[in-house]
Formats: C-alpha cells, structure tokens, sequence
C-alpha cells in the first residue's frame, strides 16, 4: 500500500514537474510483468521500470532489512495509507527492501536524497518537487 | 514521515550503469535518464 501511496502523491506533481523541465522515474523491485497492474492501480503513466536484482537499490544506497517493515511507526503509516484509500495488495518484489528518492540533474549530480527509514516513510512529495524545481532552476 | 535532505555530489558510477526494464522487455541504462533533464528517481518498495 506505501508504494502505491506515494506513487499516487508523486503523480499528483507531475504537472509542477514536467513545467520545470523534469521527470518522474520509478524503479520498483518487482519483475516486469507486475508493472502493468501497478500502472493500473496508481494511475501512473510515466517511466516506470523493474530491478528484481536490486542493485540499483544498493546502488543508491537504499536499506534492506524485514524489521523495518514491523514497527509501531509502521502500524501508524497504514493507517494513514488506508484512510487515503491505498489497500494492501500482494507483495510483488522484495518485501525486505525499502524504498528513497533522489533528484539528480545533468550530467549527473544527487540534489536531493531521501532514504526510507522504514516501509511508509515516503518522501514528501512537495518536498521532491521542490528540489527538482531548485534543481532546475539553478541549471539555467 | 521523515524529510529528506539537499545534496550536492556526484550520482555513483555504479548507479548511473545499473540497468532496469521495463514492461515490454526493454533494458536502460539508469544513467542515460538523467543525461538531458533532471530527474525524480523514485525507489518503491515492490509493486503490490
């Protein structure tokens, strides 16, 4: 339900996003053929590619741990998720590895990072687009 | 939900040449995403 909430919450800015030059990429863990019933749930149009070897996640330096996933914190993310409307569906990818964020702009420098502490500690969303408008912005 | 934070350095080599795919087969180099524009890269759990 986390990865379907913040996708939601990432599509609700891709207008502000695609008005600064930008684009939402999402990396999931899952393999390729899940991603269209993902699209079909989130909504989402945009790039969205898969990585079962989860070297990109280590890559970006992302955690990997089950407890992170059973905590009291986490208990309170779902009810969040829940009361937004994001049911729980079938774990289809890595249900160890967490998530993050970065915003990167040519030719390839991190402006912005977030690393999920735990599953439902999603990056806030007007948060990333404001770091990609920075971002933008200071390239021009 | 925890804030992130700015940064200023350099995407690792090892993230700009990891390579993904997408529904239809297709694989890409990570790095060749953000070669022209800047980019959200946005890392969900799974996808259920």
């Amino acid at each position: 339900m986390f990865c379907r909430e913040h996708v939601v919450q990432l599509r609700h800015r891709v207008e502000r996003i695609h008005g600064a030059g930008g684009e939402i990429v999402v990396v999931g863990s899952g393999t390729p053929n899940f991603i269209a019933g993902f699209r079909e749930q989130t909504g989402w149009t945009g790039p969205l590619y898969s990585d079962p070897s989860l070297a990109s996640y280590r890559a970006a330096g992302l955690s990997r741990a089950m407890w992170r996933n059973f905590t009291p914190v986490n208990a309170a993310y779902a009810v969040r998720a829940l009361a937004r409307g994001h049911m729980q569906g079938r774990t289809q990818g890595d249900a160890s590895q967490q998530g993050g964020v970065l915003v990167i702009v040519p030719p390839g420098r991190v402006v912005y990072e977030h690393v999920s502490k735990l599953a439902g500690d999603n990056a806030p969303a007007d948060e990333v687009a404001d770091a990609l408008a920075a971002g933008s912005s200071a390239r021009m | 939900v925890s804030s992130g934070h700015a940064a200023d350095r350099p995407v690792p080599p090892v993230l700009a040449d990891c390579e993904v795919t997408d529904e239809h087969g297709a694989t890409i180099r990570l790095g060749s995403l953000w070669a022209e524009r800047p980019i959200v890269l946005a890392f969900v759990r799974h996808f259920g």
